[in-house]
């Protein structure tokens, strides 16, 4: 149940990216909560993440989806090697991903990659609590199944 | 988790992704996107006015009294806004534009990269079209969906348009930089370049004649190289702008 909150802070993310804060919140969200989750719930809330962006900019659907899925995977698939739940991998990791992404859409700006790694900064503490606060509420519904 | 858990599970994702993408390409997603965007139009818009500060406050349900008092706050909101409309709409028909001018009034939605209206393909909006607010240029449309669209401002990199100075007729290129300016360019050295200035566009690139952008704050005139340029401020807060008129017919 708890797990809504992600949704509903994605949501809140995603309208104010989409009409007021002209930075990547929603994916630097996505990245972080990846990040710091073991399971795949990761990998879902990056597609609905993309498709909330998709629906709220009127563009095609499962553009966004596919890059935030392809910018999770990295971290799923490395997160041992690299530590990357670490902010010493995540900060470079996601000013790269964003770099990239801005190729296609934005011209790439030092302030807009330094407001971001502000984010970065700031949403990294928050998304740890909210983490934690699912995590013990799956380990006590695995503990009364048991 | 596992790679070979969670590697099954991204592929699965991944392929939805593409199917969704295909289908938006035959225009299968189409009806869901009109659908939802009937719904987020709305949702965008008060938060762009609640952080222009505009609109009041969504308090939660109190009592009689105080439920009495937010009816009148949200009744003083809506006159406010009529207001607004009104005198927007008034200032519009007196501005100095020729009369052949159609417009279609569209309230904006948002200011990220670009300043998104409420009107889309199905007010018979286009790319292309210029947004004006009186007779000051606010941009160029460059993205549309059915209900809502895009606009290039002229303080963006991607903007580029062909102006002269008012007083002094000099001419150039005008160049966003990304925030509040932009910059008069390539004005070559033999014309003169007055502070405070307006500039206009010349009716090239897509833009019409005579319409405003802005005024000049800063000359930078450097007598080696080929070309002078000025430092252009905007002449209304783009971040302030709650009713604009989209261009219809020139």
């Amino acid at each position: 149940m708890k797990s809504i909150i992600i949704y509903l802070l994605i949501i809140i993310l995603a309208l104010l990216e989409t009409t007021i804060i002209p930075f990547n919140l929603t994916l630097v969200t996505v990245i972080l909560w990846s990040s710091v989750r073991s399971d795949y719930q990761g990998l879902s809330v990056a597609f609905l993440a993309g498709l909330l962006i998709d629906f709220l900019l009127g563009q095609n659907l499962g553009f966004s989806s596919l890059l935030y899925l392809l910018a999770v995977i990295p971290v799923y698939l490395y997160k041992k090697r690299f530590h990357a739940e670490k902010w010493q991998f995540l900060l470079p990791y996601i000013l790269i991903i964003i770099t990239f992404i801005d190729l296609f859409s934005y011209t790439i700006l030092l302030s807009r990659l330094l407001l971001n790694a502000i984010a970065i900064v700031i949403f990294l503490p928050l998304i740890r609590f909210i983490a934690s606060l699912t995590e013990d509420q799956r380990r006590l519904s695995l503990d009364t199944n048991i | 988790m596992k790679r070979q858990q969670v590697l099954p599970t991204f592929l699965v994702f991944i392929l939805l992704c593409l199917l969704l993408i295909l289908a938006g390409i035959f225009g299968f997603t189409r009806p869901l996107q009109e659908g939802v965007e009937r719904l987020t139009v709305p949702l965008r818009m008060t938060v762009y006015r609640g952080w222009q500060g505009t609109t009041g406050g969504l308090g939660g349900q109190g009592g009689l009294g105080e439920k009495t008092e937010k009816e009148k706050a949200q009744l003083q909101v809506k006159l406010e806004v009529l207001q607004d409309e009104n005198q927007a709409l008034r200032k519009q028909l007196g501005a100095p534009l020729p009369a052949s001018m159609k417009f279609l009034p569209a309230k904006t939605l948002g200011l990220t990269r670009y300043l998104t209206i409420d009107k889309g393909e199905k007010d018979g909006v286009k790319s292309g079209k210029l947004v004006v607010s009186e007779n000051i240029l606010v941009g160029k449309i460059v993205k549309v969906t059915s209900a809502t669209a895009d606009i290039l401002l002229p303080t963006d990199p991607d903007s580029k348009i062909p102006a002269k100075t008012l007083k002094t007729q000099a001419r150039g290129l005008v160049i966003g930089q990304f925030g509040t300016q932009a910059i008069l360019n390539r004005v070559v050295q033999a014309e003169t370049l007055t502070v405070d200035d307006l500039v206009v566009t010349i009716g090239e690139g897509g833009y019409g004649r005579d319409l405003l952008i802005g005024k000049i704050n800063k000359i930078n005139k450097i007598e080696v190289e080929p070309f002078q340029k000025a430092t252009i401020n905007p002449l209304v807060n783009y971040n302030q702008l709650d009713n604009v008129f989209v261009i219809m017919e020139q």
